[in-house]
């Protein structure tokens, strides 16, 4: 018991982390209504950005010089973009580091600089997009800065010795409460530094005239302009105060962990910032803190005897306070807070997809022509692109119909491919190459694929529970939990899912009707069977016809009215609660399809492949082409990286920079969420067109072309 | 729709941005990415592996070396009898002075597939060093029998469907030898490239399928060289009487931990080295800043009363960072071992690390007083071929690695060659030929690998040994360990333990 | 005669006030029954209480002899208890026509699969109603329009034709003259007593004192979230009460809009159709 006691304590140092990132999640929110995934990459960004001026004395300014040296580019050396800024000579004879104090205020003001970029850059041209698009606005920060820290810093392993008190040489306070064992001094000192965080922020919002204004606008934005703040200007000071809290954590933390991996401890900073319903910046504190500490013991318990070996260590660890969030929103259930704003921001239109016959024709002729003509790697590049059609048609169904943000549905691909394969395997050895054999039931493939949507329909259901009462970005918080349960308690279980499932897990080869419809060739070794390929084009366009279709008929009337305004759907006798619930299902089960489909494409899946970032890049693609259509998820999976434009492209220019690829993706991702709202390039274009056609008929004006010209330079 | 002059503004930089990244990796050395991670010493192993040993990185003070080198190079520094067949061909070859391969002969073709440009991960020294190595045979080298090398490099993302993508072009390519870079989906292209009966050379192994898959060959070990000998190093060598393994709980640190670690283990227990209840294993999350300090609390835990306990780790990087500071700060008072995976410079400057013993089996890392002459003389050299390519990237240990394993390459193609071996012609030839080597050379090694005695289920793996050092601390130098300067080769203890292979 | 809705002490808390307050209103089958009364004197939430938007504290309500204190507020509009709102909650994605279409068509347990392979029926009744709903609305011309791109008045119509769209037993209507112009004023007037005629009873809350005193059959009169009074348009014009508590408050209002509104002059004689 003391050991559990010990352990739970012990947890204060790693929770005192989450709760700094929880705190600034919540100011950023109450500023601007934004909850920021990229909130972790900027305490990254800052910790590495401290790391390189104690040691080089170097500051990296957080773009990339966007001129290539190129050709006459290169003679005229006009590619001076400055990035570099050498702040400290660190050949400095007395200390040979930069002054301390000197270092952390630099370090800060970056800090600060990011939270003003990412105003004026991001929030702020997004104020008035709907949700989707903040969500968008704030994964391309995280895709943005991310890719910045891999390019200026390597994305390597940092070590600082940190701070006195803070760091591991403070030594152990042993016996600790006459428990017989040892706390580390600095999980104490950690913990005092979050609270010490909490207060002055808490007091600077309880106490100060920005504070005071903020929390008005929090309300009404026009009580705030009432008191003398424009709201603009208040959540550009709120995203400073945001970044400067995630640059402190960051840089306090570095000699505890590795500034590449803060941007992923988002997750426990969102986790906080739930706890403290996304305004509570104590309650965040503490939720931060619980969190840690329920981790940290839960190492202790799972080592228990008679701890049950179906429930997966880790993932009950982290998944826990998650759940236990939920349950307390889900029970407050309305009583969320949805941020007051003066507009609320166009939904993306969603026109129908009318000629949905000549657009598969066309399609699927294409599609057939390209897995002919095409070399074995082309065929590859064919199969992942029509993968990620399907699975984008999930998001079209769920994210862009009804409205619901769901950050879980890649999971489910997951999960679904995961109990396929458990389904169908034999307890043979499948690929020469494979280490592990699956012990399974055998199935048929039919029945093994009927009955993995089912599963997965089941637990899209799970997932949409909550949505009934929980809405808009709130959810999208909910579904990570969501994501953290498939991986780490579903997947990664070997009695659940068999050994493979934290290993390299072989997928058996599918016979739909006698025919073998793998992706992998056994009598060339290539994954290019050309089975595989047409069954996938028949797969990939009856969704497609049926999605469409869904958005002709009535369903997708009646979605379109739920994204739109619950009340009023209500009003006209729909049943809401139902008809989300049906869009979960369906959007899983073709969500399902796609996992399926990437288990008989290759020969063996990780439970890596399916964790949340990338879903999140998946939808990023699906926005880019056009979340509400089904020609937007068809041009989002041709976008996407080993899809067919990139590598279309790749062979053309050698080797794309592809950390820089990123960037400029993330970048793309923004611009597209201010211009089209998320309509993305598939409706621009047909707009395009439109406008092309009406100009040609009247003369051109001034206006329109100028236009034109900004839309090409977007797309 | 009008739109105001900021998104005019970024729509521009988009444009511009777009053209650089499209154009940029024409030229490596180009815009953005020369002036990227100034600072690195030491290669990323972000998820790299929970096995990847890594070869010692060697910053030799040159001056020093190049004069000893000079003095030696008369005498002949290499000897086929302790470093390999191989080691006297490279040295002739280099001797011999600068030839220029014939560029009108028809080119040996090498592919390599490699990850770069993700979050997690990202090797482009892999692809520099081996593009460094190519370089270097071309103009100095003369190919093999004057024809030129030629590099096909299949870049990728953090996606498997890439990679399979890059499988299938590599397939379609057949390359007269493939090299395997970094990549988190290694299972997945096995089926393809040796299914194709393509020759492979693996630089740095990760899953359990790279060592186990017939016909590719790894002149690294990773965690089946790291962890067998460890476990022999902590019962027999440090004579430990509480032993803890702490081991990752990512896919190929399980896998690894059941295969190499266990099972090793418990066959020593078998054999009455230790006591069933003197080691345990315990699992550390990757990546997961919350439960370190309970990890080593059950540590503690298990360490109570013990005179002699030693904890082993062989987990990536910057866990291992994590966990040494956990020890440091709990008070953990016993001596602890880690491998090679650990060892970069973000540990190395912990001061937690002092007095760690560190796995490698490249030699002594940093110490060219103690080297062989052919090491320094072959360092020396190596550093020569950077110099006339140019990396975009420090020096480090993978891209050291790449390079190496390519030179390798060369000298098995020339040896394979010169028995009248048809290297176009018979790749299979070629697999059976390296796999057959009991006394191989790999370059820069000052010690030989055995293939033949390679276990039925690592198959593919030809180091097995490996040597502990001991680190000063930061700021400090290895030194060496109780093993002096001689490796603990564990493919007995990998035999003893295949017998009782439940997977077999 | 029989009572389509029937409240019998409806009440209605909000943080200790009550918004409605013990109200007793009934509306007979096939009449057309007002609900006037000051600013926050409670009406609209009367409505919401008798739709399922707000839950009530005690009392109960009885629409077509069933109790529906339970039901959903959708169950309440499928079983023909329809309402229309003060403000625009219009489906912005949806085309005018589709407005109506969602509130039209019923929904079974398979409508999803034939959706999906387009095979659900056109319904050539359900068809007809929506016409007929977009005619009485002078909607024709804009039905394949969007809302947003509607001036407001004829967005507030397009909410009505909705409503009437879904075939309602009763509709609720919350101030639907509210913005409108002269001429879409007209056009609402000129129709509300036709709604009678098919199949429904209306309940309308406005605050255009003329419009409700001239459709009306019987009028309610709310204050501080109690019934005040109640009759018929000619009772309630000189009910005491009413004009201490209303009309007195809003006669000035009243005279500057008959100035320009000769409407609810016109009409004001047409009550009769008792």
């Amino acid at each position: 018991m003391s050991a559990l006691l010990v352990a739970l304590i012990a947890g204060i140092g790693a929770g005192a982390l989450y709760a700094m990132l929880g705190t600034g999640i919540v100011v950023a929110f109450r500023g601007s209504g934004v909850i920021n995934f990229g909130h972790g990459a900027v305490a990254g960004y800052t910790a590495y950005s401290f790391h390189e001026l104690r040691v080089t004395g170097s500051l990296y300014l957080p773009w990339f010089d966007p001129i290539p040296e190129f050709g006459f580019l290169k003679t005229l050396k006009i590619n001076n973009l400055p990035v570099r800024i050498d702040i400290f000579d660190v050949t400095d004879p007395i200390s040979g580091k930069p002054n301390l104090a000197l270092t952390v205020l630099v370090c800060l003001l970056m800090s600060a600089f990011l939270g003003l970029l990412m105003h004026f850059l991001v929030f702020r041209p997004l104020r008035n997009s709907p949700t989707l698009g903040k969500v968008i606005g704030s994964i391309g920060v995280f895709l943005y800065l991310s890719s910045m820290m891999a390019v200026h810093f390597g994305g390597q392993n940092r070590y600082d010795a940190g701070f006195s008190g803070f760091n591991s040489t403070a030594g152990a306070v042993e016996n600790f409460l006459g428990l017989g064992r040892t706390i580390p001094r600095s999980n104490f000192y950690l913990f005092g530094a979050a609270i010490v965080m909490c207060v002055i922020v808490w007091a600077l919002y309880r106490f100060s005239r920005f504070g005071i204004s903020t929390r008005a606008a929090d309300e009404n934005e026009k009580g705030a302009a009432l008191l003398g703040y424009s709201p603009q200007f208040l959540a550009g000071a709120n995203w400073v105060l945001a970044s400067i809290t995630a640059g402190a954590a960051g840089i306090l933390f570095l000699h505890k962990t590795q500034p590449a991996q803060i941007a992923l401890f988002v997750v426990g900073g969102l986790g906080a910032a739930l706890f403290g319903n996304l305004t509570s910046i104590p309650g965040a504190t503490a939720g931060g803190l619980i969190i840690g500490m329920v981790a940290s013991g839960g190492v202790e318990i799972t080592n228990y005897d008679w701890w049950p070996e179906i429930l997966p260590p880790s993932g009950v660890r982290n998944f826990v306070p998650l759940l236990a969030i939920i349950l307390v929103l889900y029970l407050r259930g309305d009583k969320l807070p949805i941020r007051g704003s003066i507009s609320i921001g166009r939904q993306p239109r969603a026109p129908k997809t009318n000629n949905v016959s000549i657009g598969v024709i066309a399609a699927l002729g294409i599609a057939l022509l390209l897995s002919n003509i095409f070399v074995s790697k082309w065929e590859a590049v064919l199969t992942t692109t029509l993968i990620a059609i399907i699975f984008m048609y999930s998001l079209t169904v769920l994210i862009g119909f009804l409205g619901q943000i769901s950050l879980v549905q890649w999971s489910i691909s997951g999960l679904a491919a995961y109990v396929m394969i458990r389904l169908m395997a034999d307890g043979e050895k499948i690929r020469e190459t494979d280490f592990v054999t699956n012990s399974g039931w055998g199935w048929p493939t039919v029945l093994a694929f009927v009955a993995a949507i089912v599963v997965a329909i089941i637990f899209g259901l799970l997932v949409g529970l909550p949505a009934l009462r929980i809405r808009g970005v709130q959810l999208a918080v909910v579904t990570i939990a969501a994501v953290i349960a498939v991986e780490n308690l579903l997947l990664r279980n070997p009695p659940l899912m068999g050994d493979g499932s934290v290993s390299v897990n072989p997928t058996p080869s599918p016979n739909w009707f006698g025919q073998y419809v793998g992706g992998f060739n056994p009598n060339t070794a290539r994954t290019d069977y050309w089975k595989f390929s047409l069954f996938l084009i028949i797969i990939a366009g009856l969704v497609g016809v049926g999605v469409a279709n869904l958005r002709r008929g009535q369903i997708g009337r009646r979605f379109l009215a739920i994204r739109a305004n619950e009340r009023a759907a209500a009003a006209a006798g729909i049943n809401v609660a139902r008809m989300k619930l049906l869009g979960f299902g369906i959007s899983s089960a073709i969500a399902a399809i796609a996992g399926c489909m990437i288990a008989y494409k290759l020969p063996g899946l990780q439970t890596d492949q399916f964790e949340i970032f990338g879903g999140l890049a998946l939808l990023a693609f699906a926005y880019l082409g056009g979340i509400t259509t089904v020609w937007g998820a068809i041009v989002g999976g041709c976008l996407i990286a080993g899809g067919l434009l990139p590598e279309f492209l790749g062979v053309h220019f050698e080797s794309i920079d592809t950390g820089l690829i990123n960037a400029v993706g993330a970048i793309g991702l923004v611009v597209n969420a201010k211009v089209t709202n998320g309509e993305g390039v598939a409706l621009l274009q047909t707009d395009l067109g439109k406008n092309t056609l009406a100009m040609l008929r009247r003369p051109p004006d001034d206006e329109s072309s100028e236009n034109l010209n900004d839309e090409e330079a977007k797309v | 729709m009008r739109k105001s002059k900021l998104l005019k503004l970024l729509s521009i930089i988009f444009a511009f941005a777009l053209i650089a990244g499209a154009c940029g990796g024409d030229d490596d050395d180009s815009g953005s990415s020369s002036d990227s991670s100034v600072l690195g010493e030491d290669s990323s192993e972000e998820e790299a592996s929970a096995s990847a040993s890594e070869p010692a990185e060697e910053e030799a003070e040159e001056e020093e070396a190049e004069e000893e080198a000079a003095e030696e190079e008369a005498a002949g520094t290499a000897d086929d009898s302790t470093m390999g067949d191989g080691a006297e061909l490279w040295e002739s070859i280099v001797d011999a002075g600068e030839v220029a391969a014939d560029e009108s002969l028809e080119p040996i073709l090498i592919t390599l597939v490699n990850i770069e440009g993700t979050p997690v991960g990202s090797f482009p020294e892999i692809r520099e060093g081996a593009e460094a190595a190519v370089k270097t045979i071309n103009e100095t080298m003369g190919g093999l029998d004057g024809r030129p090398f030629e590099l096909d490099s299949c870049v990728h993302g953090l996606d498997p469907n890439e990679a399979t993508a890059c499988a299938n072009e590599i397939a379609d390519a057949q390359p007269n030898l493939h090299i395997q870079g970094i990549d988190f989906f290694n299972p997945l292209l096995w089926p393809t490239i040796v299914g194709a009966g393509l020759p492979v050379l693996q630089t740095v192994p990760i899953f359990i399928e790279d060592f186990d898959t017939e016909g590719i060959l790894s002149t690294e070990g990773g965690c089946v060289s790291s962890f067998p000998t460890a476990m022999e190093y902590g019962v027999e060598v440090l004579e430990a009487d509480k032993y803890v393994i702490i081991y990752s709980d990512t896919a190929p640190g399980l896998v690894c931990y059941d295969d190499t670690e266990r099972r090793m283990i418990q066959q020593l227990t078998d054999e009455g080295k230790i006591g069933q209840d003197d080691w345990v294993g315990i699992s550390d999350a990757s990546g997961d800043p919350t439960d370190n300090d309970a990890v080593v609390q059950q540590v503690l835990d298990f360490i109570e009363g013990s005179s002699n306990p030693w904890v082993y780790f062989g987990i990536q990087a910057s866990d291992c960072n994590e966990i040494l500071s956990a020890l440091q700060a709990n008070g953990y008072p016993g001596g602890i071992v880690a491998s090679g995976s650990c060892r970069d410079d973000s540990v190395l400057s912990n001061p937690a690390s002092a007095g760690v013993h560190f796995g490698s089996n490249f030699g002594i890392t940093d110490r060219p007083d103690l080297w062989s002459d052919y090491k320094i003389k072959y360092t020396d050299w190596r550093d020569a071929s950077f110099d006339r390519y140019g990396p975009s990237v420090p020096d480090s240990a993978f891209l050291e690695t790449a390079h190496d394993v390519v030179i390798t390459g060369l000298l098995q193609m020339i040896m394979f060659t010169g028995m009248g071996g048809d290297i176009d012609n018979d790749p299979e030839g070629f697999i059976d030929f390296m796999a057959a080597q009991s006394n191989l050379h790999r370059a820069g090694l000052e010690t030989s690998l055995n293939c033949t005695n390679n276990s039925d289920e690592f198959v593919s793996v030809c180091a097995k040994d490996m040597n502990y050092y001991i680190w000063d601390g930061p700021g400090g130098q290895f030194e060496y360990g109780p093993l002096g300067p001689n490796n603990l080769d564990a493919a007995e203890l990998i035999l003893r333990a295949a017998e009782g292979n439940p997977r077999q | 005669m029989t009572n389509i809705l029937e409240t019998k002490d409806l009440t209605v808390t909000f943080g200790g006030l009550n918004a409605c307050d013990h109200v007793d209103l009934a509306v007979p089958t096939g009449k057309f029954v007002g609900l006037i009364g000051p600013n926050g004197a409670g009406k609209t939430t009367f409505i919401d209480a008798i739709t399922g938007y707000v839950p009530t504290s005690a009392g109960k309500a009885v629409f077509d002899g069933a109790d529906i204190g339970e039901m959903k507020p959708h169950e309440r509009a499928q079983n023909g208890l329809v309402r229309t709102f003060q403000s625009l909650e219009l489906f912005e994605d949806l085309s005018v026509r589709d407005n109506l279409l969602v509130a039209a068509y019923p929904t079974r347990w398979y409508t999803f699969i034939s959706d999906m392979f387009h095979l659900t029926k056109r319904d050539e009744d359900i068809e007809s109603r929506v016409d007929w709903a977009l005619d009485i609305m002078g909607l024709n011309d804009v039905a394949e329009s969007m809302p947003t791109d509607l001036p407001h008045g004829r967005r507030k119509l397009v909410g009505v034709a909705r409503a009437l769209a879904a075939r309602p037993k009763l509709i609720l209507l919350d101030e639907p003259a509210a913005g409108l112009d002269t001429a879409e004023s007209q056009i609402l007037g000129g129709h509300l007593r036709e709604f009678l005629n098919h199949d429904m009873s209306v309940f309308l809350i406005d605050h255009d004192m003329g419009l409700v005193l001239s459709v009306c059959d019987y009028i309610y009169v709310l204050d501080f979230g109690k019934i005040i009074a109640s009759g018929t348009p000619a009772e309630i014009r000189e009910s005491p009460a009413v004009k201490a508590a209303y009309l007195g408050e809003q006669a000035g209002e009243i005279q500057a809009q008959e100035g320009e509104r000769m409407r609810g002059q016109q009409q004001e004689t047409g009550e009769d159709s008792d």
